[in-house]
């Protein structure tokens, strides 16, 4: 039995286009579960992670008010799941039939994001 | 005259069995419950409770409707194969709906904790953030 989670703390990189609309994407849905933006290497972002090797910008990394830590790939199925309207998803994505895809497509999406960010005209947005 | 004898043992092993299923159910059934509430042991001692009542409710309802028979059985041998035809088919049902109040059961258990932790294992575990803010 864990306490139940309030609010994710999710780091993205503030620096690209795609993740700037993706935040405002991600704050306009329907949650089950408060989200806090923080851009990555800010100094809350910092003082959150203490404790553990600091990530790369990077990589995207959701803190819990519990303590708990999601890197990378897992830590976009873990943003889902705060959604109302993608929660199903979250748990469809994080089956075993499932994940490897998902690892694959987040992994692709996230290293491609400057180009992304370039073909679609994205400027990061404070 | 054997007719009233069949339907007599029908009802006594039809109604012996659901019964101790039914209890079964409910001291059983508990623990996996109060699991699924988080502790919460008023709340699963309730659901519990409305569980076995409409476990008790169809499948006394399913005895009741199943007694009637259009063969009348005229020597031992022709009731007691009656009477195992009859308890037969109702023990077969008293099965299903057990194995389907246990995927209830589960079903419950896995839906609330699914809605409080997200589907995935964090990687790191840090102490909770109230403390180090």
């Amino acid at each position: 039995m864990s306490s139940p989670i309030r609010t994710l703390f999710v780091m993205y990189d503030a620096r690209c286009g795609l993740c700037s609309a993706i935040r405002d994407w991600l704050l306009e849905q329907p949650k089950l579960v408060g989200l806090a933006l923080l851009p990555a290497g800010s100094e809350a972002a910092v003082r959150m992670l203490r404790g553990i090797p600091p990530p790369s910008p990077d990589e995207l990394v959701v803190v819990s008010d519990t303590g708990a830590v999601w890197r990378g790939n897992h830590a976009w199925v873990v943003v889902l799941w705060a959604l109302r309207n993608y929660r199903g998803w979250a748990r469809r994505l994080a089956s075993p039939a499932l994940l490897p895809a998902a690892r694959r497509i987040f992994a692709t999406l996230s290293g491609s994001r400057a180009m992304i960010s370039s073909c679609l005209g994205l400027e990061p947005k404070p | 005259m054997y007719i009233e004898g069949s339907y007599l043992a029908y009802l006594l092993i039809s109604l012996t069995v659901t019964v101790w299923v039914a209890h079964t159910l409910h001291r059983r059934g508990r623990v996996f419950l109060v699991d699924a509430f988080h502790g919460n042991t008023e709340l699963a001692d309730s659901v519990n409770h409305l569980l076995v009542v409409g476990f008790y409710l169809v499948n006394v309802g399913f005895v009741a409707l199943a007694l009637r028979t259009y063969t009348t059985p005229l020597e031992l041998r022709s009731a007691m194969e009656l009477v195992a035809d009859k308890t037969g088919m109702v023990l077969l049902v008293l099965g299903a709906m057990h194995f389907f109040n246990l995927y209830v059961f589960s079903r419950i258990r896995r839906r609330t904790n699914e809605s409080t932790l997200p589907p995935l294992p964090p990687d790191i575990l840090l102490p909770p953030q109230e403390t180090r803010a």
